[in-house]
């Protein structure tokens, strides 16, 4: 081996066991560009280092090796990622979460590229919990991941990390970005889309757009568009952004949204006929934008929302009248809908075939049962919980110095150090 | 009268430019320059995924 | 002097559909107002005597847009009602309309039809004279008030700016007389003068349609103690004065109920400011209002068994009828004498925007009263009862349950309507638990919120040089690689 690899190898041998990981990283940083033009031998280094001990020392490898281009073997490569994120010491390479991080989003790209994106989920899932604090800390790995399960179609996996609500983001020295932000809410949103669970995708949605900006993200504005329609399957209405979102939004992406909006609109007439048109007006955009899906989707909830307003003004309908008062096509398809609606809870009714009448029934929940009082109460909790958070936050503030000197040179009366809650 | 200070502002590391996050006419200058020069970003994000949500497919 | 009109003018009673369907504020389009009233029985004459100044001039040229049977005449009335203001601008208006209104209204070729049917000459004579009248009055008016001012006694500063008001107002110039009444406040020195300044703001106001402005003069006017105490100086005139400009207020917003309870408030011995609205006006406003908002109790209350209101009923049989045939559930000949009227009321310049709002209100609150009784009803008996189809009622029935205004619900097989308590407890809990859902979902954001100010998380421009770098990082390239 050349001396300057042995020298590489003694330099993080002896670091590691000082732990002094800060010099360590300075040097393996100066390090690059020799490791670079020995990279013939770089695997036999790795073969002289302890994948725990010298976690650092095989990430400065590792990053070399993904930054060639053209890399001559993938297959080993992807072996040593995948052992050496499985088994690194977690405590090191937080010295460098950067670097980590931008291993395995080249990583992950280099899967994408070789159309095989399903293997590296498991990979990148153990390194975001390798460099996480905590669980509710947002790292870019998290983007990454989302990327990987979607183009895999294999969403599971990501729901361990989307549930968990973020409470803080990780600088990895600063390279954090807003791209990687607005794509783990925009992915993450679309997961949750396609798993059905509009709720919790409109609110990563409304996250993306709600992002301070002063400029047009592209991001930003696939988000939107897909809020529009995941809020009018969800709500049948497109609800207001937060009062905190960047004016960016309104003066800029708006109008470049104008399809949408028409959608939006006729929407709201409650006519499915109209909605279609504009279905059919803006067909070629729809599909550019990939989201022709969930138009389709937006167009079948029209006709469950006018189902749904049937079932609170009438008792008894025949399913003839139905298919006429919501703009179906007949009798059998107004049932196909009925049949669907109560099989996913989403009316009560009874259909006698025999003279073709729907009846309707009142929601059976009574809130007199133990599961919904226990189902209360655990929401409850984690109101109480939310809470309780966010009046350390305020403690927090009120105590910080900074805050306390310019609150108290501003003379008023009111009591500093109240965070407004928007909505409250 | 109520402060007019933001959490916001109580965070170190670059008051900068940063101080205008929160205000509402903040950088009317940035955006007329982008409106003459259409200058936007992540244009070229990742976004291509077939349409994941027709579920006419499963019909 | 097109005057905006409130949206939704023929707004027929909504779709059963479109419960939702949005309805753009739109007031400055001529096209939704070109509504034609055809068979008036209006007495012009009759009409136009009880207004002056502005008054009767807006409402004359309000009639002559609706109404080609009667806008010759209407005009006509307008154009020489005007010659006797300083208001050459709106003469020279008026008189273009006149032109184009005879004109057009005969089929002989322009030049004939004018000398054949007296078409009034433009009187450039009386433009010139009255023009210079007013400059002469105006300069005069000035001085004086200068000289006031210099002498600082502030009564007659007060009256000057009063004195100009008026005259700016008879000129038509409606803004200036807004400033200088204005002006007037500062030289009040007793609450009576208060109150002059606040009923004056009051009227220029009504005649620039600025109703916010109307709204927060009357409030100032009745906030001043003293001056309407009733009995006092004529304390009730200017209290039933000042109810009324509310209720028009009101009425022009869109705020009917309110507007009813003003109206209903008027004294009929006071009513007396036909620069600003006519007692028939006021039965009229308040008996619309009040069948549109009120429930059964209210209404037998405060209007049909009101002593001070009972005077002005009297001016309008009709509506007399109305009400005592809405009380004594005789909806279907209520709604017809309704109908009756409605040409009438569209061509009044306060009430036509409001007109099918209200018919469609009251019609709803006719066939929520109608069913209030009953556990069911017949449908059938009930779409005879208000002199409509049955499915047309079935539609109309169905607007009402969504909006909450009727709990019932259709048994469309059999055609009964059956009343339905609506379960509060469980739309209680129903309420609690997506109350506490929406709270943790704001919470949780806020939180996210917090952490992406504070990590500096923001859309930059694009960048012109390259990026950041200079913190510590181990392989090459990371740090400002293409991650913009």
């Amino acid at each position: 081996m050349a001396s300057a690899l042995e020298q590489y190898v003694n330099t993080v041998q002896v670091f590691s066991s000082q732990g002094n990981f800060t010099l360590l990283c300075e040097h393996i940083s100066k390090s690059a560009e020799t490791l670079a033009k020995h990279f013939h031998h770089l695997d036999n280094v790795m073969g002289t280092l302890n994948v725990q001990q010298h976690s650092l020392g095989m990430l400065g490898i590792l990053c070399v090796k993904i930054n060639i281009p053209n890399i001559p073997d993938f297959e080993t490569l992807f072996v040593q990622t995948q052992e050496f994120v499985n088994l690194c010491n977690g405590e090191q390479i937080r010295y460098a979460t950067e670097s980590f991080a931008d291993l395995l989003h080249k990583f992950a790209n280099n899967l994408i590229e070789r159309k095989t994106p399903v293997r590296g989920i498991a990979i990148l899932a153990k390194g975001i919990q390798k460099i996480q604090l905590f669980p509710t800390q947002l790292t870019s790995i998290h983007a990454y991941l989302c990327q990987l399960c979607l183009l895999s179609k294999n969403m599971k996996p990501a729901l361990q990390f989307l549930d968990n609500d973020i409470t803080d983001i990780s600088r990895e020295g600063g390279n954090y970005d807003s791209k990687d932000f607005l794509q783990f809410y925009y992915y993450g949103g679309m997961i949750y889309t396609a798993l059905k669970k509009y709720d919790r995708a409109l609110y990563f949605f409304e996250v993306s757009i709600a992002t301070p900006s002063f400029a047009v993200s592209h991001i930003m504005m696939e988000s939107y568009k897909k809020y529009i329609l995941v809020a009018l399957i969800l709500q049948g209405k497109v609800p207001a952004l937060p009062k905190y979102t960047s004016q960016i939004v309104a003066r800029y992406i708006k109008p470049l949204c104008q399809a949408y909006h028409d959608l939006a609109n006729a929407y709201s007439t409650n006519r499915p006929n109209d909605l279609r048109i504009i279905v059919s007006k803006h067909n070629d955009l729809f599909t550019r934008d990939n989201n022709m899906g969930l138009v389709k989707q937006c167009v079948n909830s029209l006709y469950k929302k006018n189902i749904q307003r049937l079932t609170k003004t009438f008792l008894t309908l025949s399913l003839s009248d139905m298919a006429n008062r919501v703009q179906l096509s007949g009798p059998k398809e107004a049932e196909k809908y009925v049949l669907h609606m109560i099989e996913d809870g989403e009316i009560y009714a009874t259909i006698n075939q025999k003279d073709g009448m729907v009846q309707f029934h009142d929601n059976p929940e009574q809130y007199d049962n133990s599961a919904m009082l226990l189902s209360i109460g655990q929401e409850m909790q984690k109101c109480m919980l939310v809470d309780e958070k966010i009046k350390e936050m305020d403690r927090e503030i009120t105590v910080n110095p900074q805050y306390v000197q310019k609150s108290s040179s501003i003379h008023d009366e009111d009591i500093p150090g109240s965070i407004k809650i928007p909505g409250h | 009268m109520k402060p007019a200070i933001v959490a916001d502002e109580m965070f170190p590391e670059g008051a900068g430019p940063y101080m205008d996050i929160e205000e509402a006419g903040g950088s009317s200058a940035l955006l007329m320059d982008l409106a003459a020069n259409e200058k936007s970003v992540h244009s070229d994000f990742f976004n291509d995924f077939e349409d994941l949500f027709d579920d006419e497919d499963l019909n | 002097m097109p005057l905006p009109l409130q949206q939704g003018l023929f707004q027929s009673a909504v779709e059963p559909m479109q419960v939702d369907a949005i309805q753009e504020e739109n007031d400055n389009t001529e096209a939704s107002h070109n509504y034609v009233v055809e068979n008036p029985t209006l007495d012009l004459e009759q009409y136009s005597a009880q207004y002056t100044g502005l008054a009767k001039l807006h409402r004359l040229m309000f009639v002559a847009d609706h109404c080609p049977s009667l806008r010759v005449e209407a005009l006509r009335m307008a154009l020489s009602y005007s010659m006797t203001t300083y208001n050459a601008n709106l003469y020279q208006v008026i008189h273009q309309k006149t032109q184009e209104a005879i004109t057009a209204s005969s089929v002989l070729p322009d030049a004939v039809a004018g000398a054949i049917l007296n078409t009034p000459a433009l009187d450039t004579q009386w433009i010139e004279t009255t023009a210079k009248k007013a400059a002469l009055k105006l300069e005069k008016l000035d001085t004086d008030l200068k000289n006031y001012k210099s002498n600082s006694i502030k009564e007659s500063i007060r009256r000057g700016h009063d004195d100009l008001g008026d005259h700016y107002l008879d000129c038509g110039d409606l803004s200036n007389a807004l400033k200088c009444y204005s002006r007037a406040r500062d030289y009040c020195t007793n609450p009576k003068h208060v109150v002059n300044m606040c009923l004056n703001v009051i009227k220029v106001s009504v005649y620039l349609q600025n109703w916010s402005h109307v709204q927060s003069y009357v409030n100032k006017a009745e906030a001043t103690p003293e001056a309407t105490e009733h009995g006092k100086n004529g304390g009730q005139a200017i209290q039933t004065k000042l109810k009324c400009a509310a209720g028009l207020a009101d009425l022009a917003t869109c705020k009917y109920k309110s507007a009813a309870k003003y109206f209903l408030q008027s004294s009929f011995d006071h009513c007396d400011f036909p620069e600003l609205i006519s007692p028939s006006n006021v039965t009229t406003y308040g008996s619309l209002c009040a069948l549109a908002t009120f429930d059964r109790q209210e209404l037998q209350k405060n209007v049909i068994t009101s002593s001070t209101f009972k005077q002005f009923l009297e001016l309008e049989p009709q509506l007399r009828d109305i009400l005592h045939r809405f009380h004594e559930s005789k909806y279907a000949s209520c709604l017809k004498l309704l109908g009756e009227i409605k040409d009438n009321l569209l061509l009044d310049m306060y009430l036509a925007p409001h007109i099918n709002t209200l018919y469609t209100q009251i019609r709803n609150r006719a066939l929520c009263q109608y069913f209030s009784p009953y556990l069911s009803a017949d449908m059938r008996k009930m779409a005879s009862a208000f002199n409509t189809t049955l499915p047309a009622l079935e539609d109309e029935l169905m607007q009402l349950i969504l909006e909450g205004q009727i709990k019932a619900r259709i048994d469309s097989h059999n055609k009964i309507l059956y009343a339905k308590d609506i379960d509060e407890r469980s739309r209680t809990f129903e309420k609690a638990v997506a109350m506490g859902k929406e709270y943790q979902r704001r919470s949780k954001a806020l939180v996210l919120r917090s952490a992406v100010i504070r990590n500096q998380i923001h859309v930059k421009s694009p960048p012109r040089e390259a990026g950041q770098g200079g913190e510590m990082s181990i392989a090459p390239g990371t740090a400002s690689s293409a991650r913009n």
